[in-house]
């Protein structure tokens, strides 16, 4: 092993492999716990979720290893700006308050297992229903595409690089795809509330660490007045117009991420739903805001460096806090592993969405007569598919795709519309909806595309993201299509 | 205070977690410059705003 560069010795990583093949045991466990061959027990835990594991896997799920990595760079690079991330992920909660408890009442009552089961149950239109299915699987196979290769990444730099990218993530995938298969979203809900307890205590124990050995704020302070003052400087209107649209996607693309939403649909009552969404709204505070400040406090130590080294501030914080005596190797394999489970939990949790909505908005159409055993063993086939050809993906990429793959929110706040104003507008249209979605799906993607295959068009015209803007154009043409619709009746 | 106020008000509080007032370089307040302390205690209260309309507004079975 190469020692100079890896960032765990022997050890370290033996319990690393540990923890990671007792993922396989918890998955065993849920599928011990079966209660019956059927989608609703398969997909949705047969909708019997507590409070702690409802939390837990709600929290594992909605932190990915972008929190852990990418926030505290984006902090690194950003400065106390990155603080919009912190009421990005907050807003998303703000919207489960005004979804979740009448979808949760309707999901108890008619069985629904993916999104796209409320927007037919409520629009009764095909089209519209496999287009917002589409759109949910396009967002899905992108996250879990882009945190496929974050997860390659970490193995090398956790191994110095004696395991290369592609057996990382290869092996990890299988880890992921075995004890999802087993029991489904019972497993997966398990794997991930051990997984967010220590990506929890990974989070707030780096953060009280930093508070102790540099001096929290003020440190930070005096440290970038001296080398990089602009960062004191407030947004302009246009950056305060990318923080509000930024706040705009958290509320109508993160809160409605279909893993997010069969979550809601897996309560064992809406009393354990409630509860789990109040604690939520806290999550942010406890993890963005602990993992911006660490960014920031990278940005005190080490002023100057760009936007890859900015990458990786967070295992810079840590590496300077080792050798300062701050931390022993355990509060290193602490984080490695809770970088790794926020990754994992959230791999896992999009991979069990996509299948569902494959199997049940799509396969289920074409073969109706299928019973829930065999649609059940469908759902796990199509599993192993997906993340073999997510591996392959990941793993063969061009970097100018990649680039096209950052379209996540933007295609998914397109479906918003359409759960929002379904469930509070009782009159309203199913082909209102459906246009509206088309052009704005349309135009937030030409612009993203056309921005990334480097047209001269801004992906964020005047500070608005292009997913926003498709929002807008989506909910004018919904409202003009309803006036026009209203109009010969009045 | 019914749902639709409460969701009202939770709006107003999330649209006013962006530092609208603040144009000029700042002063330094517990460790931050100002604005960054109003876009992070803003944050915290909304998080409260949040807690608080979940507590009163969402009425479950179980509640009752």
């Amino acid at each position: 092993m190469n020692s100079q560069t890896a960032l765990l010795g022997p050890g370290g990583i033996t319990f690393l492999c540990i923890y990671i093949l007792s993922l396989i045991l918890i998955g065993w466990l849920g599928k011990r716990a079966r209660k019956e061959n059927s989608l609703s027990d398969f997909y949705l835990a047969g909708r019997g979720m507590g409070l702690l594991v409802l939390f837990l896997t709600l929290y594992a799920t909605q932190y990915s290893g972008n929190t852990l990595v990418g926030f505290a760079g984006r902090a690194y690079r950003e400065g106390y700006q990155a603080l919009v991330l912190v009421t990005l992920l907050s807003s998303a909660v703000g919207a489960f308050i005004v979804y979740a408890p009448k979808l949760y009442r309707l999901s108890k009552k008619y069985n629904f297992i993916t999104p796209a089961d409320y927007v037919h149950f409520r629009f009764k239109n095909t089209r519209l229903t496999l287009f917002a299915a589409s759109l949910c699987l396009m967002a899905l196979a992108n996250y879990i595409l882009t945190n496929l290769k974050a997860i390659g990444y970490i193995v090398v730099s956790v191994t110095g690089g004696v395991i290369p990218f592609a057996y990382g993530v290869i092996a990890l995938s299988l880890v992921m795809v075995i004890y999802e298969t087993m029991g489904g979203m019972r497993s997966v809900a398990w794997t991930d509330s051990l997984q967010g307890i220590i990506l929890m205590f990974g989070v707030i124990t780096i953060f009280i660490t930093i508070q102790i050995e540099y001096g929290g704020f003020e440190f930070i302070y005096n440290a970038i007045q001296t080398s990089d003052p602009q960062k004191f400087i407030p947004p302009n209107l246009t950056q305060k117009l990318s923080w509000l649209s930024t706040i705009c996607l958290g509320f109508f693309g993160i809160s409605i991420y279909p893993h997010a939403v069969q979550r809601i649909y897996s309560a064992n009552n809406e009393g354990t739903l409630k509860k789990s969404i109040q604690i939520m709204a806290f999550m942010p505070i406890i993890t963005t805001l602990f993992m911006v400040v660490v960014g920031l406090t990278a940005l005190a130590l080490f002023p100057g460096l760009d936007r890859q080294g900015s990458e990786g501030a967070t295992l810079l914080v840590l590496k300077d806090l080792s050798q300062r005596g701050a931390i022993g190797t355990g509060m290193m394999v602490l984080f490695l592993s809770a970088t790794i489970a926020a990754i994992m939990s959230t791999v896992d949790s999009a991979l069990l969405s996509m299948s569902s909505i494959i199997t049940k908005d799509f396969y289920k159409r074409l073969r109706p007569a299928k019973s829930q055993a065999e649609l059940t063993s469908i759902g796990k086939m199509i599993s192993w598919a997906i993340m073999a050809f997510s591996v392959y993906l990941a793993i063969v990429l061009p970097q100018t795709i990649w680039r096209l793959l950052e379209i996540k929110l933007e295609l998914l706040i397109q479906v918003s519309p359409a759960i929002f104003l379904g469930l509070y507008y009782k009159k309203i249209k199913a082909s209102s909806i459906l246009w509206g979605m088309t052009f704005g799906t349309l135009f937030a993607v030409g612009t993203m595309v056309a921005n990334k295959l480097g047209v001269d068009i801004p992906a964020k015209p005047w500070g608005i993201h292009a997913g926003v803007w498709g929002l807008i154009i989506n909910l004018t043409i919904v409202f003009i299509l309803e006036k026009i619709k209203q109009d010969p009746v009045e | 205070m019914s749902t639709k106020k409460s969701l009202i008000i939770s709006w107003v509080v999330l649209f006013l977690t962006v530092p609208w007032w603040f144009s000029t370089v700042s002063n330094k307040w517990f460790g931050l410059p100002d604005w960054g302390l109003y876009a992070m205690a803003a944050a915290i209260i909304y998080s409260l705003v949040l807690s608080f309309i979940i507590q009163k507004v969402w009425k479950t079975p179980e509640d009752e």
